[in-house]
């Protein structure tokens, strides 16, 4: 992944969509839910929506740009620029984006986790694993290490944890590769991995909840 | 536990739910089942969810008794697991690293 510009915050959505709310038959849609811990929030159709939409990124972008606010702005063209950064900043106020330092994203990742959505396909001829449904050609083809983090990272309580697995279990690995069994190290490569999922729908991130609120 | 993305109900057909890919819906499943469908992550086990949703339905009246509610969901499963819209695991806590 492209180091983003010093002093960009990566953009990351947080919560589970749970698609357009039509309130009756025959009317327009109201809004679109999105449910953050125990919370649904109702984001408006149109520009709200739609940049909560382009923080997942892009399919033919994610892995090549950072996905910082400027990418942003230029992904949602149709939208005045200084209304997408009022957008994100109303988003990231109420707990639906997420923008993180990619240099230090052990505050977030200690309040999030990810829940991965489509199947695993295994490996595919390239040697990257693919995501989909079965019987069809992969969404998208992600790297094995993507790849095990999506099968493993839905098991654990925040990032952090899931990548701290991630590193032990590689330092297993009888001929380790050391950038791999760093947790600080395996965690920056999580954070950088999290585009190239949720750009797909392959899953979504949501807040940690802790043992006292869990249902 | 969910595997496709909710996409919602729409004005032809506002109790139908869908799930799918972007832009694809998949499948459709009624309210409460859906519901069950989207929260199931949340708990350790499927019957604590159904039993979660029947009881917080709303005060329209139009909730299911739990054991009404499991018919339903079970009943859907088939159509849900065969295109990929769910997946089952054992009935043990999700998270293992608190």
């Amino acid at each position: 992944m492209t180091a983003p510009a010093a002093g960009a915050p990566l953009v990351l959505p947080v919560g589970q969509y749970l698609g357009a709310l039509v309130p009756a038959a025959g009317a327009a849609v109201r809004g679109h839910r999105v449910r953050v811990g125990e919370q649904v929030h109702l984001l408006a159709d149109g520009p709200e929506f739609e940049v909560w939409s382009l923080a997942h990124g892009v399919p033919r972008l994610a892995g090549l740009l950072p996905h910082d606010s400027a990418q942003l702005v230029r992904l949602a063209r149709a939208i005045d620029p200084a209304e997408v950064e009022r957008l994100l900043a109303g988003l990231a106020g109420r707990g639906l984006v997420a923008l993180v330092d990619p240099a230090d994203p052990a505050g977030f990742a200690g309040r999030h986790r990810w829940y991965s959505l489509l199947g695993g396909l295994g490996q595919q001829e390239s040697g990257n694993c693919g995501l989909g449904l079965v019987g069809s050609p992969p969404v998208r083809e992600v790297s094995p290490r993507v790849y095990e983090f999506w099968s493993l990272a839905p098991l654990f309580a925040d990032l952090s944890a899931a990548a701290g697995f991630l590193a032990e279990a590689a330092g297993a690995d009888p001929d380790p590769e050391p950038a791999e069994t760093d947790p600080d190290r395996v965690l920056t490569d999580v954070v950088g991995w999290l585009h190239d999922l949720l750009c797909v729908s392959a899953g979504w991130l949501d807040v940690r909840l802790d043992a006292g609120s869990a249902r | 536990m969910v595997a496709l993305l909710p996409l919602g109900n729409s004005p032809e057909d506002p109790h139908a739910w869908a799930l799918g890919l972007p832009g694809q819906p998949l499948v459709h499943v009624e309210d409460t089942v859906h519901e069950v469908v989207v929260l199931g992550h949340l708990d350790a086990d499927l019957w604590t969810t159904v039993q979660q949703v029947a009881t917080s339905s709303g005060p329209s009246g139009a909730a299911p008794e739990p054991r009404t509610l499991l018919g339903r969901v079970l009943d859907a499963l088939p159509t849900l697991l065969s295109v990929g819209a769910v997946h089952l695991d054992r009935a043990v806590p999700r998270t293992v690293a608190q």
